[in-house]
């Protein structure tokens, strides 16, 4: 190698080492947050308990637990509660009395009381929780 | 004026160079009104640029103020209302003028060789110009635009293998939060709007470097030239001022196209609205992942589209220019914009 090709080398090297030295942290910096397991009460957007009361009046809420959307549904004095996101492309899934399903507003989605699909685009069933009531919060627990 | 021109002469000889660019610059004299959509596509980004720079004086960033941001800018201000009615559709106007342009360049076989790098250009910049749409289209955190977003960023989740980990990148977490608007922010403003400025003065460089073309049909040779301007540009002119006629039937008689009800509501995280639905240059795409059954089936053949459109002039390497001459090729893209319309209007309907 000559002189003028060494130099050349050595000008890239440097170049390209500096910039990945630089991109590493940006990378890191723009890293997804990891997902946060967050508490097993049935909360507000805003952390606030939800009371079990003003769920049996209405029959069914969504709220955050495990730090994600969550239906908890009360129907013929039963608790149940389930993943909130359709796993078809993420809408917000609510309850259908009259049916006894749960129904999704994007595409129509239906899922049956045990999360199944029953009809509609969904590739998964939805999540299910076990329920308990405890001084009126709602806690649920992995089934 | 004219002494200070002429100072400035003195030094830097710009006449010169307005001569070679503009007054002495000779395109052929049959260029038809598809060669002006150009034009009107540099008219629409400066439309974005002044509207988008002016919005950005008094919305903020936050999930908890962005909606309020953008209600007061529209309510309390004076013509802010105007302001953000003109972005908005004006970004609708400008995928359509895209989608024109690049239309006509495939028609008139412009993207042979020596242009390949003009369309691959004009590719990419087709691609930020939805992305710059999909991520300005989050920034006001109504129910619209937070759902239409999760929606849309979700379909990214079918890509095989990687799909998820795209989803949480785009969003930088799991669901579209303050994360997501960051983003989408800082990308919207000052990441797209320079590389814009960056492709389209390359696109530009590439057209004067390479030539124009002339329509297919008559050897460039044998037609009549006439100077750029002021001829040339007159016909830029009549052309945009044709879609400022129809930006401003939008803005004025239309502005539901952009500002449904549910663009009304601020974002709740917790609640989707029946009937959300991505904005029309997306129905396409959303319909045909909703028709195929499997569903890396629905994105594979997205993908290959896309990569078919990228590396079109390296398949297609065929000297003829003229679309009757090519009669498979113009069948080809015939059937696509049927089948593009088709799934369009199938989207909405469903
Ligand atoms: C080709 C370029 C651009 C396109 C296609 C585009 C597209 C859009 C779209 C579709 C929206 C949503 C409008 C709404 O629903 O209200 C939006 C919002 C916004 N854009 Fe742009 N934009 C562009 C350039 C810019 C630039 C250069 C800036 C500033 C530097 C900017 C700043 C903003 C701001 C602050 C908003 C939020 C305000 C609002 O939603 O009314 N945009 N943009
Ligand atoms: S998002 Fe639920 S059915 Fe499509």
């Amino acid at each position: 190698m000559n002189r003028r090709g060494f130099f050349t080398r050595l000008t890239q090297a440097i170049g390209s080492l500096t910039g990945l030295a630089f991109a590493a942290p940006v990378v890191a910096y723009l890293f997804p947050k990891p997902s946060q397991r967050g508490n097993n009460t049935l909360t507000t957007l805003d952390g606030e308990a939800i009371p079990a009361e003003t769920v049996e009046k209405h029959g069914a809420r969504v709220g955050i637990a495990f730090g994600e959307p969550t239906l908890v549904v009360f129907s013929r004095g039963e608790w149940k509660a389930f993943e909130a996101v359709c796993s078809h492309l993420g809408c917000i899934v609510r309850w259908q009395p009259q049916e006894e399903k749960i129904v999704c507003p994007c595409h129509g989605a239906r899922f049956g009381t045990d999360g199944r699909v029953v009809s509609g685009p969904p590739p998964r069933p939805l999540k299910r929780y076990r329920v308990e009531i405890a001084q009126n919060n709602i806690l649920l627990f992995e089934a | 004026m004219g002494k200070i021109a002429d100072w400035v002469e003195e030094r830097v000889h710009y006449r010169e160079l307005v001569h070679s660019q503009f007054t002495g610059y000779m395109v052929p004299a049959n260029l038809n009104v598809w060669y002006s959509m150009g034009s009107v596509l540099l008219m629409l980004i400066g439309i974005q640029f002044a509207t988008g720079i002016l919005l950005l004086t008094h919305y903020i960033p936050q999930t908890s103020h962005a909606f309020n941001s953008v209600m007061d800018l529209s309510e309390k201000i004076p013509f802010g209302w105007l302001i953000r009615r003109i972005h908005a559709i004006a970004a609708n106007l400008f995928v359509l003028v895209l989608m024109l342009h690049m239309l006509s360049v495939l028609i008139m076989g412009s993207y042979k060789k020596p242009r390949e790098l003009q369309w691959i250009s004009g590719v990419v910049l087709f691609g930020l110009g939805l992305f710059a749409c999909l991520s300005g289209y989050l920034l006001p955190w109504s129910q619209l635009s937070y759902w239409a977003t999760t929606v849309a960023t979700n379909s990214a989740g079918s890509v095989p293998i990687i799909g998820d980990d795209m989803v949480r990148w785009l969003r930088g977490g799991d669901r579209v939060d303050q994360t997501t608007l960051g983003r989408f922010y800082a990308l919207h403003v000052s990441v797209l709007p320079p590389l814009f400025t960056f492709i389209v003065a390359a696109h530009l460089f590439l057209m004067r470097r390479v030539g124009i073309s002339a329509p297919p049909g008559i050897p460039k040779e044998q037609v009549k030239k006439v100077p750029f301007f002021p001829h040339f540009v007159l016909e830029d002119m009549r052309a945009s001022y044709f879609f400022l006629a129809v930006l401003f039937v939008g803005v004025f008689f239309v502005p539901q196209i952009s500002f449904p009800p549910d663009a009304m509501e601020p974002a709740d995280p917790l609640f989707t609205p029946p009937h959300i639905k991505p904005e029309w240059y997306f129905l396409a795409n959303y319909q045909l992942l909703k028709v195929v059954p499997n569903e890396f089936l629905g994105i594979g053949l997205q993908g290959l589209g896309g990569a078919l459109l990228l590396l079109l002039p390296f398949l297609d390497r065929g000297q003829e220019r003229r679309p009757l001459k090519r009669p498979l090729f113009l069948a080809v893209v015939v059937a696509s914009l049927a089948g593009f319309i088709g799934l369009t209007v199938w989207g909405h309907l469903s």
